[in-house]
């Protein structure tokens, strides 16, 4: 009996010595994928990464809507997520909280393996505070069947697109030209930019200590979506959409025209496999072709210990590795891996994918600043307001001006001017 | 009973404890925090975030800066759907009440399925609203144009129908509670106050007018000193209706400071708002208190 | 009240069905989307029966987000909490039904004002006030069961104590004071005669606190991750930015109901009669 209960102690304090030698981080992902997969997914590879290194990850996934509170909880309470995913337009602003590990890219494989915009999006004041792990462009998604029937080739500039549209609604009717998002998308203000880019503006001026958005370049783009809705292309229902009920309207085959991501194949292929569809680049405004570049980086909390950092950076280089990246890309969040290498994949060639690696050729990024996150909600609620005046019946020439100025003005306040 | 009086002190403290800690103790705390410079750099420890005296509070105060012109448009909203909530859901009240005071068959059946849409959690309700209400997929916008009470779909989640949209939501969940409340106090009406009405020649009209609203009286005031108090509690309506950002029509304070506090971090402006609000419901309680003479305490 | 006329009784009937119509259409076109294809509910024509019915929605919304585990934080939360101030409201509510004493008035008016106070004035204070405990005196509060129960029984507690009192002074005191000249102590006068006459209104504010739970959003928003979150937020993680799953998200909406309306089916007379005493003499 004794002797037992020495044995037993003995296994015991052995136990707690091998579980307290061994590392364990938690890792935050947001909602990439089907939530069963994706938690599949993660579990084998965390093994796999168990069995190579001996460290432990424990993986969460989060809500979009909710990383920002969370990744800040986390940063302030010093618990939660080791290491996590942030938004591109999220990392410069937590890297200013002083929350993030400084990232020597170097370690993991240099700044020419990544694109160029979303290596940027990891960087403050030049310095980096994260990884880019993978990128998001929209190409322009259209119908071929009802383009078609409209006698109809895909547009090639922005007027293109209104003729195609007219085309398509004199034989399918109002509304059906286009889906686009409203009020209630984060990517309205994606939408717009592009066009703003492609007709010749700039978000802020070149030291980026100023809004310019307000020029004549984003006063057309906003008037362009708004027309969109107005001259009947696009649906009224269109200006409370967020974007997966803009997608779903085309993937239903009510709208001819979307401009969605990689990420929606799947969604048609789940719902409507019958689509008949093609995709083709962004539409060229007087400046050439625009895109959005965004997507995710992956950023270490400064405030774990020593050996929990050395860990999550593991955990990171594991996650980039090409083969791993790609199977996660390609497989689960049908995202484009941020790492050239893992884009050398043959599968990027076939298909549709060829338009969107061309189109993440040329996308642009916003400005890395702390201050990215208020401008955009600030944007965000004045285009919000325009489409409401829309809405209301309240809209005239003058209304995409007169917000842009009022947001101008906010984001000059929010910049210290 | 007067020496078990010590007794009483035991029996209430637990709640009495619970209630310093929970109550008490966190709203001295959101006050000391407005008056700071709160936010995601400072809050690890908030001891060390700047004291900025009034400053909050101006900003909040002051219609002309961004932050106060949103805070002030919000009260606005919250009063217009407070009053329209209440008002119209007390109508429909009493309209099912006296209804439901009839004796009928199934009576105990029909009062439990109208208790249901008060029952429902409110996510589930207004969940289900938000779909009811899509221009394109939603049935509501479908129901009326084949009524033809509209010609082109209508917009409910965009622009000024929305603090319209919320009151619907709000009524239809809202008014199942009033009129259980109205009945159980319309059940205790004698019915020879009607007969001897009737006999002296009182119509329908002045039957209710001088025999059932002076029976409910009371009933009535404490319903609706609840009523204003859960529509100034507003949060869950519009949060599910209309996501985190309602936009100008139908922000309210709630969905206002939650943002301003957790999406961009400004604690400390957000706990000002807060006891703003707080001062403006006192001052709203107090005077219907005061009105109409609510006694609440014996 | 005279007995109706034919006419008479056409319109009252009528006028129930009305009433009816109002109450339920919008649980049928819950329910019955349901049982629909996305493609069936991103189309244009909306019915009120599904064309090609189908479970998919319920097989998914597990998938899609994990539901069920939201399902039983919020089965331990809302339990947890209704324990608590069932306990603890039945308490205070004999002490201030059956006892005078100094700051009684007092301790009343303080219950009732914090019902005046908007939650988020404490939803901040809060969140700061749990951070510092776990940095501090290292108690995790946020993210635990205890946190969350610990908040909602503090919020559904003020409410609870007027309705139960309410119920209390309804209970004639006679029966105390017979018990007590049958020896009782004041305790035992309480558990063993008041609490099973005060069952009714210990069953309703026993309700209301667990409504409350798992109604709540607000303080879960902040309070919560994801091996706590509650039900209630979960329903709003179907339309999101990257998803419009409206189907598995009535889906989901149907089977949140579930045990309110199963509470409310057992329940339906004493959560009746307890909501109409707080509101009545409350």
């Amino acid at each position: 009996m004794k002797r037992s209960l020495i044995l037993l102690t003995v296994v015991s304090l052995l136990m707690l010595a091998a579980t307290a030698g061994a590392t364990e981080i938690d890792f935050w992902a947001m909602t990439n994928a089907p939530s069963d997969q994706h938690y599949a997914w993660m579990n084998e590879k965390a093994a796999e990464f168990e069995a190579e290194t001996g460290i432990k990850v424990n993986f969460e996934e989060i809500g979009w809507g909710e990383i920002m509170t969370r990744a800040a909880n986390a940063i302030i309470t010093g618990e939660g997520a080791h290491v996590f995913q942030l938004g591109t337009t999220q990392n410069p602003y937590f890297a200013g909280t002083g929350g993030l590990v400084e990232i020597d890219i170097d370690e993991f494989g240099g700044a020419d393996s990544f694109f160029e915009a979303n290596l940027e999006s990891t960087t403050l004041n030049g310095k980096n505070y994260g990884i880019p792990w993978f990128a998001e462009t929209r190409a322009l998604f259209y119908n071929t069947e009802m383009l078609k029937k409209a006698g109809v080739e895909p547009p090639n500039t922005y007027l293109e697109l209104v003729e195609v549209g007219q085309k398509i609604v004199e034989v399918y009717g109002k509304g059906t030209a286009i889906a686009t998002a409203g009020t209630n998308a984060w990517d309205l203000i994606h939408n717009w930019a592009i066009i703003l880019w492609a007709y010749g503006g700039d978000m802020l001026n070149p030291d980026n200590t100023a809004a310019a958005f307000n020029s004549e370049a984003g006063v057309k783009a906003m008037n362009y979506w708004v027309n969109l809705v107005a001259t009947g292309l696009a649906d009224e229902a269109c200006a409370e959409y967020n974007q997966p009920q803009a997608d779903a309207a085309f993937i239903n085959g009510d709208a001819a025209m979307c401009f969605m991501g990689p990420w929606n194949i799947a969604g048609i292929e789940a719902d409507n496999p019958d689509l008949p569809y093609d995709i083709v680049q962004p539409p060229a405004g007087p400046f050439g072709r625009a895109s959005f570049s965004g997507g995710s980086n992956l950023v270490i909390r400064s405030n774990a210990s020593k050996d929990e950092i050395k860990a999550a950076k593991a955990w990171v280089e594991f996650l980039l590795r090409p083969d791993i990246l790609a199977d996660y890309t390609k497989n689960l969040s049908k995202f484009l891996p941020s790492n050239k290498e893992a884009l050398e994949d043959p599968y990027y060639e076939t298909g549709v994918w060829a338009t969107f690696v061309k189109t993440l050729g040329y996308a642009t990024a916003y400005p890395p600043l702390v201050e990215w996150g208020e401008i955009e909600g600030t944007v965000q609620t004045n285009f919000g307001n325009v489409l409401a005046d829309y809405v209301d019946g309240k809209y005239d020439q003058n209304s995409a001006q007169n917000y842009l100025d009022t947001a101008a003005a906010e984001v000059n306040e929010i910049l210290g001017n | 009973m007067k020496k078990y009086r010590s007794l009483a002190y035991l029996f209430i403290l637990p709640a009495v404890v619970a209630m310093i800690f929970v109550h008490i103790v966190p709203m001295a705390w959101g006050i000391m925090i407005s008056f700071r410079d709160l936010n995601v750099f400072n809050i690890r420890d908030w001891t060390t975030a700047p004291f900025v005296g009034l400053d909050n509070y101006k900003k909040g105060f002051n219609p002309v800066t961004t932050i106060g012109q949103r805070f002030w448009q919000s009260v606005y909203n919250n009063l217009v759907f407070g009053f329209f909530t209440i008002s119209i859901g007390f109508v429909i009240a009493m309209g099912v009440a006296l209804l439901l005071n009839q004796p009928f068959y199934g009576r105990t059946f029909v009062r439990g399925l109208i208790l249901i849409p008060y029952i429902t959690p409110d996510v589930v309700v207004y969940n289900f609203w938000r779909f009811i209400f899509q221009a394109r997929i939603g049935i509501f916008n479908e129901m009326l144009l084949k009524l033809g009470i509209i010609q082109e779909r209508v917009i409910w989640l965009v622009g000024s129908n929305t603090i319209w949209t919320a009151i619907i939501a709000a009524i239809w969940k809202g008014w199942p509670f009033g009129a259980l409340i109205l009945l159980a106090g319309l059940q205790t009406i004698p019915t020879e106050l009607y007969e001897a009405a009737k006999i002296d020649g009182a119509n329908w009209w002045q039957r209710f007018r001088y025999v059932t609203i002076p029976f409910l009286q009371p009933v009535i005031k404490t319903l609706m000193i609840m009523n204003i108090l859960w529509n100034f509690h507003a949060y869950n309506q519009f949060r599910v209706l209309f996501g985190d950002d309602p936009g100008r029509y139908a922000e309210v304070p709630s969905t206002l400071i939650m943002r301003e506090a957790f999406n961009f971090f400004r604690y400390g402006l957000g706990s000002a708002l807060s006891v703003i609000l707080m001062l403006i419901m006192l001052a709203i309680t107090l005077i219907y208190l005061s009105l109409f003479k609510v006694r609440v305490v014996e | 009240m005279g007995k109706r006329t034919p006419i008479q009784n056409i319109l009252f009937y009528t006028a129930i069905i009305l009433v009816l119509l109002f109450v339920l259409a919008p649980y049928v076109w819950m329910v019955s989307s349901s049982f629909k294809t996305t493609l069936e509910i991103q189309g244009m024509k909306p019915s009120w029966i599904p064309q090609t019915f189908t479970l998919e929605n319920y097989r998914r919304m597990g998938k899609t987000v994990p539901i069920f585990k939201f399902f039983l934080n919020s089965l331990i939360i809302s339990s947890g909490s209704m324990i608590c101030s069932v306990i603890l409201s039945v308490l205070a509510a004999y002490g201030i039904s059956r006892f005078r004493f100094v700051g009684k008035n007092l301790y009343i008016v303080t219950l009732l004002s914090t019902q005046m106070l908007p939650g988020i004035l404490f939803v901040i204070p809060y969140f700061v006030m749990f951070t510092w405990i776990k940095n501090k005196l290292g108690i995790p509060m946020a993210n635990t069961y205890h946190g969350m129960i610990f908040t909602y029984t503090s919020f559904a507690l003020p409410f609870s104590i007027l309705m139960l009192r309410s119920y209390l002074d309804s209970v004639p005191r006679e029966i105390d004071e017979q018990a007590l000249i049958d020896g009782c102590s004041r305790a035992q006068a309480l558990f063993r005669v008041i609490i099973p006459l005060a069952k009714p209104g210990i069953t309703a504010v026993g309700i209301y606190s667990f409504i409350m739970g798992w109604n709540e959003i607000l303080f879960a928003t902040v309070l919560t991750r994801t091996d706590t979150r509650t039900i209630s937020l979960g329903l709003l993680q179907y339309i999101t930015q990257n998803e419009a799953r409206w189907g598995e998200m009535m889906a989901a909406c149907i089977i949140s109901s579930l045990p309110i309306i199963i509470l409310f089916t057992l329940y339906q007379k004493h959560i009746v009669q307890g909501l109409v005493a707080g509101a009545t003499k409350g």
